[in-house]
């Protein structure tokens, strides 16, 4: 567990994501998972496509093999791939399964920050950051909710400090 | 506020905005009454002319309760209908100012000012807009571009009417014309062609024309291009200091101006077509001048020889004196992936058809199969070559495309942020990609550039960042 009160150099240098993460990661999987069966199942069910095109059945079956693998083997490697940092002026992060990115985001260019946290986040106590500015949004994913909420607040202050001095 | 001077929009705003509900009440109505409603035609008429009444009231209470105050560094818009709301716009925040005339407005001697922002979050729409009386309008005009760009004043501008002011570059109505028909990107070219090929082949060989292909290459093609040259006909690009006014149209006018510090990015784009002929388009990203219009022009296709010295002119400090680097080796897995993808996709699509075709048609499968495998053959060495990169600390400079080449001319510090992404092939070879985030046109978009050495293109982040830390990035220089 993260101490109470989290301060700018804990988060200054590279840091790996709770572990129990992996968690959130597995549950959200299982039920894309499910979801893919389902509507694969219902869209094979309700048409006549199977009868018609004897080949879709062994596709349907191969394509949520793959969703599924992938469910399952990508929560750890995402895990262990996954880091950030924040300093002063940006915020980093370096993650990726298969094709992996390394963002950097200047705090200068930083308009809003959000933190948002769906029922699952919320069942482990992790919550999700998301950056937005001008040419598009960088998200921080499965960070610890007290984490999240700090380094939101953190560059909110920065940004009021920020255009307070330009005024 | 209240004693403070303040303008109202052009009643044509009651008029436009007026018809446009009832046209769409009607239609309402319309297919209501298709549909078996009520037997008698008089209550249409009674729902129609209520309809109207509210309509009309509603608009007019609208228009009487919105005023438009032009104080001394602010434009505040306030409207005090049901929906309350105050909007406060500085002169020194605004991207960029449009003129803008459609039918209505010139039916009824009106024209359309708007305002721009150089934000995200209102790209889409004008951040406000004021309809006015057409030379009431142009004082404003010119008022507002004194005050924004620092233009010439209104009382020395008056003694030049602007029809007068010289255009930078010559555009003829055949160069209009090449625009609008070859610099349409060359797959939506060459799909139209297709589809125009097709339909004539099947009126002069076969019973009928085949209606599917004359409506694609209609409705693909020839209303894209017919709708450019009208909406570009006539066009005139001049400059007033650090202010470029762009203006154009025939049957709708517009005018956009905006200040040359406000440009985020700018795209030289030649579509193969295009490149056959020597000629480039200038395009320049600047927020609040697309309506659908797409990214302003700075220069329609001209021969190279007259649009790149223009880029030179109005915007030198968007050249990039860095080393152009080609795409290593390693390039060439991710372009024979993407080529084996398509012809694998293809073959299979057309197997699977070929079970369904009748036989004599199988030519024509086999046609399209050889035609998919030259376009590869023919895209990979052009993606392969076409895609370059340099920096030279000030801008980034990417080629992208294959086909259609497009040179990204990027100032550092107008990247928002850059993401440095790599495949597992590519991080064995020290490779990635990146995708550089933008302010454009039409909002938040990516250049997305090809593979090159990953730690030049994570030094595009450290340049970002060391150029606000030691205070080379200024926000004030684009303000």
């Amino acid at each position: 567990m993260e101490d109470e009160t989290t301060t700018d150099s804990d988060i200054s240098e590279f840091r790996m994501l709770n572990p129990v993460s992996k968690k959130a990661m597995y549950l959200s999987g299982a039920i894309t998972i499910a979801v893919a069966v389902a509507f694969v199942a219902f869209g094979l069910y309700v048409s006549d496509a199977v009868a018609a095109f004897p080949w879709v059945l062994p596709l349907a079956v191969v394509v949520v093999v793959l969703i599924a693998a992938y469910e399952l083997i990508s929560p750890s490697i995402f895990y262990k791939h996954y880091r950030y940092r924040m300093d002063e002026d940006c915020i980093e992060v370096r993650r990726g399964v298969i094709f992996h990115s390394h963002t950097l985001v200047p705090v200068e260019r930083i308009h809003q920050v959000n933190v948002s946290k769906g029922p699952i986040l919320r069942k482990y106590g992790l919550a999700d950051v998301t950056i937005t500015t001008a040419g598009g949004v960088a998200t921080l994913q499965f960070l610890d909710e007290e984490i999240a909420e700090y380094i939101a607040s953190n560059l909110n202050d920065k940004i009021v400090a920020m255009l307070r001095a330009r005024e | 506020m209240n004693d403070e001077p303040f303008l109202r929009n052009h009643w044509s705003v009651v008029a436009s905005n007026t018809l446009t509900t009832v046209v769409a009440m009607a239609f309402g109505i319309l297919v209501f009454a298709t549909s078996g409603g009520f037997q008698q035609g008089e209550i249409y008429l009674g729902i129609f002319a209520a309809m109207f009444a509210v309509a009309l009231v509603v608009n007019v209470i609208i228009w009487k309760k919105t005023k438009f105050y032009f104080l001394k560094d602010e434009i505040v818009v306030e409207k005090t209908t049901i929906f309350r709301s105050e909007t406060r716009i500085q002169y020194d925040r605004l991207a960029s100012v449009n003129v803008e005339r459609d039918v209505i407005c010139r039916l009824l001697g009106a024209t359309k000012l708007s305002f721009n922002l150089n934000s995200s979050v209102n790209v889409g729409s004008a951040e406000a807009y004021i309809v006015l009386k057409a030379d009431e309008a142009e004082k404003l005009r010119k008022e507002m571009d004194s005050r924004i760009f620092d233009a010439p004043s209104v009382a020395e501008d008056e003694i030049e009417p602007v029809e007068e002011a010289v255009s930078l570059v010559d555009v003829s109505v055949l160069d209009i014309f090449l625009h609008s028909f070859f610099s349409m990107p060359t797959t939506q070219f060459a799909f139209g062609i297709l589809m125009l090929i097709y339909s004539v082949y099947s009126f002069v060989y076969g019973s009928s024309i085949s209606l599917v292909s004359t409506i694609l290459f209609v409705v693909e093609f020839f209303l894209p291009a017919v709708s450019s040259f009208f909406k570009l006909y006539g066009y005139r690009i001049t400059r007033s200091g650090d202010a470029v006014s762009v203006s154009s149209g025939f049957f709708s006018t517009r005018k956009d101006s905006f200040l040359l510090s406000k440009v985020n990015f700018v795209k030289v784009r030649e579509p193969l077509i295009c490149r056959l002929m020597g000629r480039v388009v200038l395009e320049v990203e600047v927020v609040g001048t697309a309506n659908s219009k797409g990214a302003p022009l700075l220069c329609p296709l001209k021969s190279k020889k007259v649009a790149l010295p223009l880029l030179h002119e109005l915007l030198p400090e968007f050249e990039c004196t860095g080393n152009e680097m080609g795409q290593p080796r390693v390039s060439l897995v991710g372009i024979a992936m993407a080529v084996a993808v398509v012809l694998a996709a293809t073959f299979a699509m057309l197997f699977v058809l070929s079970g369904y075709v009748p036989s004599e048609y199988h030519v024509y499968l086999n046609m399209a199969a050889v035609v998919v495998a030259v376009l590869c053959a023919l895209w990979a060495p052009m993606a392969y070559r076409t895609r370059r990169f340099a920096c030279d600390g000030n801008i980034v400079l990417l080629v992208t495309g294959a086909f259609d080449r497009v040179f990204n001319y990027i100032l550092i510090d107008k990247i928002q942020f850059a993401d440095v992404k790599s495949t597992p092939i590519q991080r064995r070879m020290g490779a990635a990609r990146c995708d550089l985030n933008l302010l454009s046109t039409v909002g938040a978009s990516k250049v997305t550039s090809g593979v090159f050495p990953a730690e030049e293109l994570e030094e595009i982040s450290s340049t970002v960042m060391a150029r606000i830390r030691d205070g080379r990035y200024d926000f004030r220089r684009f303000q």
